[in-house]
């Protein structure tokens, strides 16, 4: 359940460029490829993820801020 | 306040639970302050930490007020602790697995069309509508065969095998060699087109369906790389809970970046654990 709901949190981000279910019925090929593989213009995407925890420790020390994890199963920016 | 205020890092804890470098180090001495300390199990979760690994918050819920109350009470107690950076960090190859030299990057969304019931919750109803996502290799060689109009049979059985798959409520099981019932994907020009037939020996899982799509290489180089599989799925796995009732549409589309990004240097889900296996889907 836990995982799902994590899960949850992902979709819920991935959602908000892709919730036209109807509009990509009617795409071309094309528009179907980029409709779901473009990367979403979503709140999400905006946020400067770092991918590396090493880099992010020293960043961290660097800005005086703390470490936020977004820790999955399954790459939180992909792979979900 | 995510961007202004946290230094925000996105990881797969499978991999970083596991690795014996500092990375792994530092995660397991953060997540071992809090209530998923076991390391042979997921440790998923919101975690907010200072630099020294001192575990500062840590939630695993999905309500967005709920991490936000987090984030607020987190930075009202922070102090920057005096500490050293983590200097010149070995890496554990074994949990990095790398794109292979000349190999390339394309992306690849799934999407269930239809065929759920009404939703019960709002929470239901985004795992109905969510568009999943995860980065498929092209192997040098792989190029250089489609360059001569022939579509590798090793691209043809990663594709299926670890991508074509429904993983839009979770991570999916990919499919085993001897689930490829039949895969056929040929190349007439700058056109591809396929029949792809996937099934479990039990008949619980599979996906019937056809690719279409143009790829273009041009001086080596791929330029083009728009690719659909669409088709019948049915089944779930055991994290891909409540699928549709049936056989139900599915959709899985792949695209060359037009602008690549950090995401692009995630490697593929299908290599999880097994990076031989997925490079030689026969295996």
């Amino acid at each position: 359940m836990l995982r799902r709901s994590m899960t949850a949190i992902v979709t819920w981000c991935f959602v908000e460029l892709f919730s036209a279910t109807q509009v990509m019925a009617q795409d071309s090929d094309s528009q179907t490829c980029e409709t779901l593989c473009a990367t979403p213009d979503a709140p999400w995407a905006s946020i400067p993820w770092e991918l590396d925890l090493v880099k992010a420790q020293k960043q961290s020390l660097e800005q005086a801020k703390p470490i936020f994890i977004w820790s999955m199963d399954g790459h939180p920016l992909a792979c979900t | 306040m995510l961007k202004d205020k946290f230094i925000p890092v996105a990881i797969d804890q499978w991999y970083t639970r596991r690795q014996q470098d500092p990375e792994g180090d530092f995660y397991r001495k953060i997540a071992g302050q809090g209530p998923r300390n076991d390391f042979n199990k997921t440790t998923q979760g919101f975690y907010i930490a200072d630099p020294a690994g001192t575990l500062i918050a840590y939630n695993n819920n999905r309500g967005p007020e709920r991490i936000r109350k987090l984030m607020e009470e987190a930075l009202s107690q922070y102090t920057s602790p005096n500490c050293s950076p983590i200097e010149e960090p070995t890496i554990d190859t074994k949990f990095d697995p790398q794109l292979p030299s000349g190999a390339v990057v394309v992306r690849c969304g799934a999407k269930v069309k239809g065929g759920y019931e009404q939703a019960e919750n709002e929470w239901r109803a985004i795992f109905q509508r969510s568009v999943a996502r995860d980065n498929l290799w092209i192997l040098e060689n792989e190029l250089e065969a489609m360059a001569r109009g022939e579509f590798p049979e090793s691209l043809a059985k990663r594709i299926a095998r670890f991508h074509l798959v429904d993983n839009t409520r979770g991570q999916p099981p990919a499919w085993e060699a001897a689930e490829i019932r039949s895969l056929t994907i040929s190349i007439n020009g700058e056109k591809v087109s396929g029949r792809i037939h996937l099934e479990t020996e039990d008949q619980s899982r599979g996906f019937i369906a056809s690719l279409e799509g143009e790829i273009s290489i041009q001086a080596g180089r791929l330029k083009k790389f728009d690719v659909i599989v669409e088709g019948d799925f049915w089944g779930t796995g055991r994290f891909t809970l409540e699928p549709p009732k049936g056989k139900f549409p599915l959709v899985v589309a792949f695209r060359l970046p037009d602008v690549p990004d950090k995401t692009d240097s995630i490697p593929p889900a299908g290599t999880r654990g097994w990076l031989d296996g997925y490079l030689d889907p026969d295996r």
